[in-house]
């Protein structure tokens, strides 16, 4: 069809700014979907409008509101992949620990996340949303294979997500330090089947103990006062959530 | 605008494409208090203006896949979204947001003075399009700047803005005409050559 540029021009502004009504937009609306020509003359006045909405004081709004959309759209995607067949970890687990754990089903996924954890973390670190954990961290061997995730809140509750089953021998225990900048690591605990949630004590924050490492102990723990008694298999570091 | 924002946005609505959680949660965290004062503005109550960004972020989550960065803008993208999710809502309710108008004006002036942007992540893309658009809309005159306004920002036609400003329809249908004509003109003169 050929079509008046002028005519367009016209119809294309009415349309972005909002004052074509009736059966005049559902004719345009049609010749959107049908013409690139249109699509791009609706395009262009949209840009040229569009700032008119970015004029008004920035407004935060209340924390709920982030919690409700999360809960419809992320929450509401973890459940669905819930109830795939794949591998089911304990259903107490709240929506964030979840989601890393949604994250770890796949390595290609959870190097693009890890990806935009580095890229934006810096960018957008200024204030967490609340239902989102402060820190996070992801612990790999020394293949980079990742094991397992660690988020902190901001006031110290850490969670540990395991991503796959590390191959342990059963009379051994995995054992989890906090390593700051200087002196010797802070055992947080062993790392048992049930155990997923700590409170992390003064010293071992992560703004305080940047590192998370997990070593391999005779069971019941490390042998030495001062740190791990075995090898450390997995280290991560904390990074800005 | 800053080239860095839009990439950033750009690339944030690609990973919220792909069912990424935390990507969406830093589109949120970016956007999210540019979007509420647009949505404040179009509704005027806070409770109402919470569930149409809800419902926005819901939408933008659905619809992030048929995003197409080389027609629109990210942020023409959402605030497109989060008019339309205003405007669904501001038909229900009795009366529109009386006080658009002055409020819009007023914005008008703190964007000419350049009072908003004090923090550069909440700029997103649309600092430097923000202050031109104020600028060219500043110069047109007052009552044709209004009859924008009440389409733009409250979704009426040209028949329900000429019973708001009590001026006859044709007149009405004039000076939008006109007034956009003005803008793309002057706009024109603010893209780079």
């Amino acid at each position: 069809m050929k079509l008046n540029q002028e005519v367009i021009e016209k119809l294309a502004a009415e349309y972005a700014l909002g004052s074509l009504k009736g059966g005049a937009r559902r004719r345009f609306e049609t010749l959107l979907r049908e013409n690139a020509q249109v699509r791009l003359a609706a395009s262009v006045w949209q840009d040229r409008l569009h700032p008119m909405g970015l004029m008004a004081t920035p407004v935060e709004p209340r924390p709920e509101v982030w919690k409700a959309i999360e809960a419809r759209t992320v929450g509401a995607h973890m459940a669905e992949r819930d109830r795939s067949p794949v591998k089911q970890a304990q259903s107490s687990v709240n929506s964030a620990l979840r989601f890393w754990r949604w994250l770890g089903l796949s390595s290609t996924a959870f190097a693009a996340v890890l990806l935009a954890v580095l890229l934006f973390g810096g960018v957008l670190s200024q204030k967490p949303a609340p239902a989102l954990p402060a820190y996070m961290a992801v612990m790999a061997d020394d293949k980079a294979e990742a094991f397992f995730v660690a988020s902190a809140t901001s006031d110290g509750q850490l969670r540990i997500h395991l991503l796959r089953q590390p191959a342990i021998p059963a009379d051994r225990s995995l054992e989890l330090w906090a390593v700051p900048p200087n002196g010797k690591p802070k055992s947080l605990g062993l790392l048992t089947e049930g155990r997923r949630e700590l409170k992390l004590e003064p010293g071992r924050t992560p703004a305080q103990a940047p590192v998370l490492a997990i070593s391999l102990e005779p069971a019941g723990g490390s042998t030495n006062p001062d740190g791990p008694s075995g090898p450390v298999l997995y280290s991560g570091k904390w990074l800005p959530a | 605008m800053n080239p860095e924002d839009v990439d950033t946005l750009r690339l944030l609505l690609a990973a919220v494409a792909r069912r990424d959680g935390n990507a969406l949660g830093q589109l949120y965290k970016l956007s999210s208090a540019k979007l509420f004062a647009l949505s404040l503005r179009i509704l005027g109550r806070r409770e109402l203006a919470e569930e149409a960004l809800q419902e926005s972020f819901v939408s933008i989550w659905n619809n992030a896949g048929s995003y197409n960065e080389s027609l629109a803008g990210p942020m023409t993208w959402m605030v497109t979204i989060v008019r339309n999710k205003c405007f669904d809502m501001l038909r229900r309710l009795p009366a529109g947001h009386e006080q658009a108008v002055d409020e819009f004006e007023q914005d008008l002036l703190n964007t000419l003075a350049g009072e908003e942007g004090a923090d550069p992540a909440m700029l997103v893309e649309g600092g430097q399009q923000a202050r031109a658009l104020a600028s060219c809309l500043s110069r047109l005159e007052k009552r044709q700047r209004e009859a924008l306004v009440l389409a733009w920002l409250q979704d009426l036609s040209h028949t329900e803005i000429a019973e708001r400003v009590q001026a006859p329809v044709g007149t009405i249908k004039t000076w939008i005409r006109r007034a956009m004509e003005k803008l793309r003109t002057c706009l024109a003169g603010w893209e780079p050559q």
